[in-house]
């Protein structure tokens, strides 16, 4: 029984064992950062993915959440010294509270529209934070941003000397969040997801809340995604309203699943280690000269696979699986017209 | 039969699109057990009255009573936990699932344990003979086979009354004369209520108990198939004159 796992899963072990002793293999702290980011795309790419891959809500702003989870952790540690791990943790329930008010109303929306209104919620708190210098009696100090103050490198406030402690914090996130995408694809939450995403009527009349089961899995998606802007706060010692609250990122991390594979457990993390580095790529061959080079190569795979590659690279891997999948866009032609 | 209990009321339903009624005061009683036929020209309100009844719509005045419960407004899935599935003309398949998981997704509705409903599921597919399409992935199939899913999923929520909305149309005789052998099958076998509505006349006098019409929102009649058949007012609106000369001979 266990060989036979074993033996299944012997790309996803080499993988894993890969994945661990990379830091070691490459010992340069700008390669092991760049790895870091690599993964950090993948976890939210995943947790993107929760919302928008299992349950077919799009979202062009799930980085307001990292961004809202950045600002609560880095505030609560600048006024009160609670550890950020605390910090994270309660930024991710800030996150997933704001992510069911939002979505009482907004989840009345479906497809395109539904993704407008994720659009222009992040422009709204990215203009409230640029706006104020203060907000709530906490200084957020618009535009400029908040540094993370330096305290003693130690497990506690999040802060080390060396790069490699959080490859592993990330790595780690990444492979829960991977697990728990895989527990929810095979459990009643994750087959109502699936039935919403296909159909919203049809899952009404199965007796699925369909409103309720979005706002549950908004607030998953929402609460993980606020861990991940903890992590990248620390990770640069700073957070500001243009990169986590930016667009771009937004973007970026839905073209992660969408090109590695949409409701996939494996899509966001192929996808981001085939993009991520493009970006570096990118930055280093054309510098400074043409800013945002790599957002035009995303764009362009990203047409790319959705024409020939609907299911996302991963389901290029399943023939057959992707195969029926082109006999059901034939079939749905055929019915409509 | 002496004295059949009511499981579906519609009393005086009423339901406005802006200054249009799509359906204008109907009553009606599904007795246990029954199958009821709704017929009605294109745009008398059929689909529109299916919706009402399911929750998709509230209606303007009125109230549908299900079970001696006052179900009108109420939201489809908590209609659906009541006990009253539906079936939609226009079918909507979970399409990238396949016919097993389109059917335990309805099972689930009674049950939390992912087990418990694949067998639930399993259980369906026999009656519903999908059972050798189990593992097809829903989307590929073709019509018959996924206006029988759209049949299974419903029944597979455990409903006492089932709405069927015009699952013959676009089968050919043989498919259609396959569907109804598999209505009366379910009938003897679960003794569900159902509501259909059907444009194949055949399909509709040889199914149901009792036979309403409804004609630009109202009811015009109900009562047994071979009464309507005969009823004025009926084959003016819908039946046509030709049909009245058949049933006649």
């Amino acid at each position: 029984m266990i060989m036979k796992i074993i033996r299944k899963q012997t790309l996803l072990i080499l993988g894993s064992l890969l994945l661990i002793a990379l830091p070691y293999i490459f010992k340069s702290p700008y390669l092991v950062q760049t790895f870091s980011i690599i993964i950090f795309y993948a976890y939210m790419g995943c947790c993107w993915n929760i919302l928008g891959g299992l349950a077919g809500q799009i979202s062009m702003g799930n980085s307001v959440y990292a961004g809202i989870g950045a600002y609560a952790s880095t505030l609560l540690f600048i006024y009160t010294e609670i550890s950020p791990w605390i910090g994270m943790l309660l930024g991710g329930l800030i996150s997933g509270m704001i992510s069911i008010l939002i979505g009482l109303p907004t989840f009345r929306l479906r497809g395109t529209y539904y993704t407008l209104s994720t659009i222009a919620f992040l422009t709204v708190v990215r203009i409230i934070i640029l706006a104020n210098r203060t907000l709530f009696g906490l200084e957020t100090r618009g535009a400029q941003g908040l540094l993370v103050p330096m305290r003693e490198s130690s497990l506690g406030t999040m802060q080390f000397m060396s790069k490699i402690p959080f490859y592993y914090i990330i790595l780690i996130m990444t492979i829960l969040v991977s697990l728990l995408t895989y527990y929810l694809k095979h459990s009643k939450t994750g087959y109502y997801f699936a039935a919403i995403k296909a159909n919203q009527d049809a899952a009404a009349s199965l007796g699925i809340n369909v409103t309720g089961y979005k706002l549950i899995c908004s607030f998953i998606s929402a609460f993980l995604t606020a861990l991940g802007g903890t992590y990248y706060a620390q990770l640069t010692m700073y957070v500001d309203p243009s990169t986590l609250l930016g667009n771009p990122i937004s973007q970026q991390i839905a073209i992660m699943p969408i090109v590695g594979g949409m409701g996939t457990v494996l899509g966001p993390i192929v996808g981001a280690v085939i993009l991520v580095p493009l970006q570096e790529i990118a930055r280093t061959m054309f510098g400074d000269a043409v800013q945002g080079t790599h957002l035009v190569i995303y764009g362009l795979i990203m047409m790319i696979i959705v024409v020939y590659a609907p299911g996302g690279i991963v389901s290029l891997f399943k023939k057959s699986i992707s195969s029926s999948k082109r006999v059901v866009a034939k079939t749905e032609v055929i019915q409509n017209g | 039969m002496a004295n059949p209990k009511v499981v579906l009321k519609l009393r005086g339903v009423t339901k406005n699109f802006g200054g249009v009624s799509a359906v204008n005061n109907v009553s009606l009683e599904l007795f246990e057990g029954e199958v009821f036929g709704l017929i009605g020209p294109n745009g008398a309100g059929k689909t529109t009255l299916f919706n009402v009844i399911a929750g998709f719509y509230k209606p303007t005045q009125g109230k549908v009573i299900f079970n001696g419960r006052d179900i009108s407004g109420k939201p489809p899935y908590k209609i659906c936990k009541l006990g009253l599935g539906r079936t939609f003309q226009i079918v909507k398949p979970f399409g990238d699932l396949t016919v097993l998981e389109n059917v335990m997704i309805g099972a689930l509705n009674r049950t939390q344990n992912m087990k418990v409903a694949r067998e639930k599921a399993n259980e369906i597919l026999d009656i519903t003979r999908l059972a050798d399409k189990r593992d097809k992935v829903a989307g590929c199939l073709n019509i018959v086979d996924r206006k029988q899913i759209e049949i299974a999923r419903a029944l597979a929520t455990k409903p006492d009354v089932l709405l069927l909305d015009e699952v013959m149309a676009g089968l050919n005789p043989s498919e259609s004369a396959e569907v109804v052998e598999m209505i009366q099958h379910l009938r003897k076998v679960t003794g569900i209520s159902l509501l259909l509505i059907e444009h194949v006349m055949s399909v509709v006098m040889k199914l149901s108990d009792r036979v309403c019409v409804l004609d630009h929102g109202e009811l015009i009649a109900q009562g047994k198939p071979t009464e309507i058949a005969q009823d004025e007012r009926v084959i003016k609106s819908y039946l046509g004159d030709r049909y009245y000369a058949n049933t006649d001979k």
